[in-house]
């Protein structure tokens, strides 16, 4: 009986051990963009900090996780075009302000808060503060990149006015829709906005065509 | 139970903590990768397995990464990558060839592997077969991986089934050709159609639209367009019927008023024939080269205009040329230069001044001037006058009935700009010294972006060779510390140094590999050179035993230090034949019987050459040949086996012959020899070789064509075994041994022929060469050449004098242009037929000038000389004493035409020899002249000669 009890013993002790000794993978390649890698410990970060800045509630499911890989890869087309173009990026102040910012308005500017919030999305600052810095560096670039080349001609701002602006105010407010040249600030830098939009769209698609692009599916399962 | 959490407890410790890195599976050389990995043991950083991950993935090595950790060992899951390999093709039927097809492949050697791309590639060989009408073709691959060197071999297997035949093309569109023209103009068509269609070739179906387009052309339909639409494949027929979509477009007249000029002119110098479209560039275009054909045949005022027009359905384009007076170019000039002289800008200058007979009215065109502005700006540009410029001005006058013309140009050199000072940044002190040697740009040399893009050029090719493959070469200039001077920055960065870290080479079957180990030039090691891959290519090729030899570096793009270097290498065919058809034409004699033309007659004499090769023997890159001619002056068979790159020596090789030859090229006599011989030749520097040689050979004379007085028949007709060890020194330092303009060529060679080498007779022979080769200027070569033979008897022997046929036998296109061939020197007393001499003295001397334009040129020559009966009795006299005085010295002055060919010049020579040798001759049968009672004749070999032959005499 004595025998008995130490085998059972041993056997759930085996057991017990066997389970956090199973190999867990830490990380592993998840895209790679030419010679570039994406792990796939960078794509749930990706998730974590985007989640935590967007206070959505932290899901890694494998369609998440793909999602956050797509944008990892347009970031590494982009970063590699910043190098190509010897860009330089603007100082890491930038990304201190947003932090700032995003306390303020996500946290009530309560730093427990922020504190608890880091924990429960299992993102640490650096790792927040990088992904800021990134969003500012990315609208610099995108900025000093595409705008230069996008110009709105006044046929296309008239044309907006009338085909979608007036359409739009008499579907939703009532009275006679305000002059075109009182409006016409608004409906350039509308525009000016959607072409800039389009053209990074366009330039980013083309790029992707042009680059070895390699999901590893084991990743995302 | 209170085991259990403890158990726990120390499981849960342990997976935050990396004891111990592993990598599955097991690298070959371990440390290589514990150098790319940050991870250490310690507490787990996340950080540093990305870092790991990325620096793995760099190497190029791995397709997948994975990192797990176990029980504090963090194990990298290595997925190896895998690289292409050898290519081979099997079951090809030409065309396409199997080499044709392993291009078409295109997997790089050495790049990634996918199994994505063979099928792409598959589809590829399919596609070349299919086009080459194998519709029934099926392709297969076997791939076999070498896990120690991570490549894949690749074999493909074609299965071409039967070839598809031409049939009757359908044509479409709107053509004035009917369907049964164009398929005679495609040429598919078998005997003009009688034997029904030719069998389908990639290469025929090209060729045959582009004749279907000619023959349109031919109509006038300059602009039609031709379109094969497709391949439909009958497979029950087993032909492919071709679609022809063709559209004639309005037809096109060409014409040319004012000029009287060809067809084929207007065809060359008109671009709308070539480009198949008629538009205002390409009719302007043409303006422009009738204008520039124009001048240069001396009408500089020529104005050409254009225009077009509609008669009869048809467009007509019209060039009216008023061509103006012929003018001729009498003088270039240069004013406002001081830095260069005259005679330095001049030898830039593409026009020329009229010369009596080469250019008649000088050599200009617009585009010839331009060019010529063009190239004295560069030129002052490259001397660092940065701001110089030329201006051309032309003027013309008239002088009674002549248009004279001068150009001048104008040169304004502005300042010379120097550099002060060169600095080299991210050199070391040790590396420093050895890129400036190579730069040609220096402190106080004259600045020129030309000298530093050819400094970037050197200096990067060396990094390059010594495996700086990332090297990178970029200059700025700021000013110096005088107006004129200008400092240099050179900012060099070499990048990470790549080593060779195996050669392998694949794709041997019958070659000894040892054999290519000796023509590589990197080795294991030693730093990755671009230079020397290629220059290992080259040396491979160079044996001749190859078809293909593609080099690649596995995983090119891959972040290693060392790299694999990969030689595919397809074997030529062992066998290979050739066959030729040719003629002799020549004063080379009549029948070889006969007495007559005892100095040579007019003779033709056909000649089919035979040539069988068995490469690569044994496959120690050896070279057997055999080799036939046949005419009816001679009937030679020869055996060669080469042995180049003897003893893994690059500069050595052997050879041994064996010899059949029944010739009468000297009239006197029809000879068999059988010789063999071996030959060893060291090439000692790039110009000089040295050669060792011993041969055996047998030599015997038929009584019956011997051409002599009887009384010495028996002794000279007898057959004779000779032993000759001989040793030769070549001296060639000449520019081109075709068509030579400078230099020299020297050759010595002696031999000895002895009883102890298993000879009948005891002679020595030495004979010298010496040529040498000055331009005057550009234009003009004066060229040179003495030739020194003796001969002199040993003592013992069987024979009491040098036979028959070793004796010295010259005169003809190669020698002496004062006699036919080989009929110089002594002569038999009584049939005038030459006997041959023991001594050789020749000069030749020639002036070697242009005539017409740039394809034709001229020579003024001197030969004289001639063969002496022995050493003693050579002379420089120049009277012959009597009809049996042949120790003279002929003289012969002549004029040839040289025409240029990518061959080497075809050759004409006329020379006349005032003192032609006089001799008697005899006139009768052999009978007769066995009793005497022939008719003596007076002979003399014709003072005027004529040769025609191929390159220069000398």
């Amino acid at each position: 009986m004595r025998a008995t009890c130490s085998t059972t013993a041993l056997l759930l002790a085996s057991m017990l051990l066997a389970a956090p000794l199973k190999a867990e993978i830490v990380d592993r390649l998840a895209v790679t963009v030419a010679n570039a890698v994406v792990t796939l410990e960078d794509v749930r970060t990706q998730v974590r900090v985007a989640a935590l800045i967007d206070g959505q509630p932290l899901k890694l499911d494998a369609a998440t996780l793909r999602e956050a890989a797509e944008r990892l890869v347009d970031q590494t087309i982009i970063r590699r075009e910043m190098a190509l173009a010897d860009y330089t990026p603007p100082e890491p102040t930038a990304a201190s302000s947003l932090l700032l910012e995003l306390k303020k308005t996500r946290f009530q500017g309560s730093d427990l808060l922020y504190q608890a919030s880091l924990e429960a999305y299992r993102v640490s600052e650096p790792d927040l503060v990088a992904q800021l810095q990134w969003q500012v560096t990315l609208l610099r670039f995108i900025d000093s990149r595409f705008r230069p080349g996008i110009q709105v001609a006044p046929e296309d701002v008239l044309n907006y006015y009338q085909q979608k602006f007036v359409p739009e105010w008499r579907a939703t407010s009532s009275g006679p829709p305000p002059p075109a040249g009182q409006v016409r600030n608004k409906i350039e830098l509308l525009l000016e906005q959607q072409q800039l939009d389009s053209s990074v769209e366009r330039w980013l698609n083309q790029a992707r065509t042009q680059t070895v692009i390699r999901f590893r599916e084991e990743a995302f399962r | 139970m209170s085991r259990f959490p403890f158990l726990i407890l120390i499981a849960c410790s342990v997976r935050g903590q990396v004891n111990e890195i592993r990598f599955d599976p097991p690298p070959q050389v371990a440390s290589e990768l514990r150098a790319l990995v940050t991870v250490q043991p310690g507490p787990y950083s996340s950080s540093a397995v990305r870092q790991s991950i990325e620096r793995l993935y760099e190497t190029g090595r791995y397709d997948d990464i994975a990192v797990d950790l176990t029980g504090g060992v963090l194990t990298f899951r290595l997925t190896p990558r895998w690289f292409v390999g050898g290519q081979r093709v099997r079951g090809a039927q030409e065309p396409p060839s199997s080499i044709q097809l392993a291009n078409t492949a295109k997997l790089a050697l050495g790049s990634e592997f996918s199994e994505v791309k063979l099928r792409q590639t598959l589809d590829n060989l399919t596609g070349l077969m299919r086009v080459n009408g194998f519709y029934e073709a099926q392709t297969d691959v076997r791939t076999t991986r070498n896990a120690a060197t991570a490549l894949v071999d690749i074999e493909y297997q074609v299965t071409p089934g039967r070839r598809a035949r031409f049939a009757a093309p359908l044509v479409t569109g709107k053509t004035q050709l009917t369907a049964e023209a164009v398929a005679r103009a495609s040429g598919w068509q078998r005997l003009w159609g009688l034997a029904g269609y030719r069998s389908l070739t990639q290469q025929r179906v090209t060729q045959g639209v582009q004749r279907i387009r000619k023959a349109l052309e031919k109509r006038g339909y300059l602009m039609s367009s031709v379109t094969l639409r497709g391949l439909e494949w009958k497979p029950g027929e087993g032909v492919a019927v071709p679609t022809v979509e063709i559209d004639d477009k309005v037809p096109v007249d060409v014409t040319v008023e004012g000029v009287k000029m060809s067809a084929g002119l207007i065809r060359k110098l008109v671009p709308v024939f070539q480009e198949k479209s008629v538009d205002r560039e390409l009719l302007n275009e043409g303006t422009r080269t009738i204008t520039n054909y124009l001048q240069s045949q001396g009408y500089f005022e020529a104005d050409v205009d254009y225009s077009r027009g509609e008669d009869n359905g048809r467009e007509q384009i019209t060039f009216e040329v008023d061509r103006g007076p012929r003018t001729k170019l009498t003088g270039i000039s240069f004013s406002g230069q001081s830095y260069f002289d005259d005679a330095t800008l001049r030898e830039r200058l593409s026009i020329q001044p009229a010369t009596k007979v080469r250019y008649r009215q000088g050599r200009f065109s617009g585009r010839l001037l331009e060019a010529d502005q063009a190239a004295i700006t560069s030129l002052y540009r490259t001397n660092g006058f940065l701001n110089a410029q030329v201006l051309a001005s032309v003027q013309t006058e008239t002088t009674g009935a002549e248009r004279l013309q001068t150009v001048n140009f104008k040169i304004d050199e502005g300042a010379q700009y120097l550099i002060s000072s060169i600095e080299l940044v991210g050199v070391t002190p040790a590396t420093e010294p050895g890129i400036r040697a190579l730069m040609q740009s220096a402190p106080g040399q004259p600045f020129s972006e030309v000298t530093i893009a050819t400094d970037r050029d050197v200096v990067l090719s060396a990094l390059f060779n010594e495996g700086y493959t990332e090297a990178s070469f970029d200059w700025t200039v700021q000013p110096g510390d005088t107006p004129q001077a200008v400092k240099l920055k050179v900012e060099l960065r070499f990048g990470v140094q790549r080593f060779v870290r195996d050669v392998l080479v694949t794709g041997l079957v019958r070659t000894d590999p040892r054999l290519v180990q000796t023509r590589l030039l990197l080795k294991a090691g030693q730093p990755l050179s671009l230079g020397q891959l290629l220059e290992s290519q080259k040396r491979l090729y160079d044996l001749g035993i190859f078809a293909r030899v593609e080099v690649g570096i596995r995983n090119p793009e891959g972040v290693e230090d060392s790299k694999l270097v990969v030689f595919d290498i397809e074997e030529a065919k062992k066998y290979s034949f050739s066959a030729a058809l040719g003629a002799q034409v020549g004063r080379i004699g009549s029948g070889v019987q006969s007495f007559d033309t005892p100095g040579g007659g007019t003779g033709f004499s056909p000649r089919l050459n035979l040539g069988l090769n068995r490469v690569n023997f044994l496959g120690q890159g050896h070279t057997i040949s055999l080799q036939g001619r046949l005419s009816n002056i001679q009937r030679r068979v020869q055996s060669i086996y080469v042995a180049p790159h003897f003893r893994d020596r690059d500069n050595l090789s052997l050879a041994v012959s064996a010899l059949y030859d029944e010739s009468n090229d000297v009239r006197t006599y029809s000879a068999l020899r059988l010789e063999t011989a071996i030959q060893l030749s060291n090439r000692i520097t790039k110009t000089n070789t040295i050669q060792a040689r011993y041969a055996v050979r047998r030599v015997r004379i038929d009584e019956q064509t011997l051409k002599i007085q009887p009384q010495l028949i028996p002794r000279l007709a007898q057959p004779v075994r000779l032993g000759i060890l001989s040793a030769a020194f070549i001296q060639d330092r000449r520019d081109d041994p075709i068509d030579s303009k400078r230099g020299r060529y020297n050759s010595l060679d002696t031999a000895v022929s002895s009883k102890f080498l298993g000879s009948e007779s005891n002679f020595i022979r030495l004979i010298g060469r010496n040529s040498t080769y000055h331009p005057i200027n550009r234009d003009l070569t004066f060229a040179r050449t003495i030739t020194f033979g003796l001969q002199e008897r040993l003592t013992g022997g069987a024979l009491r004098d040098v036979p028959f046929p070793e004796r010295f036998y010259a005169g003809g296109s190669a020698s002496h242009r004062g006699f036919p061939e080989n009929q110089a020197g002594p002569r038999d007393p009584v049939t005038g037929f030459p006997v041959g001499g023991k001594a050789l003295l020749m000069f030749g001397n020639e002036l070697r000038l242009p005539l017409l334009g740039d394809s034709l040129g001229g020579v003024l020559f001197h030969d004289m000389g001639n063969v002496y009966s022995r050493v003693g009795d050579i002379s420089f006299r120049y009277r012959q004493r009597d009809q049996s005085d042949f120790n003279y010295m002929v003289q012969t002055l002549g004029i040839g035409f040289r025409y240029k060919t990518p061959i080497g010049p075809i050759r004409i020579d006329l020379g006349y020899s005032p003192n032609a040798p006089r001799f008697f001759g005899f006139e009768g049968t052999r009978e007769q002249l066995l009793f005497g009672t022939g008719k003596q004749t007076n002979q003399r070999i014709s003072a005027f000669q004529f040769h025609f032959s191929l390159g220069q005499t000398f």
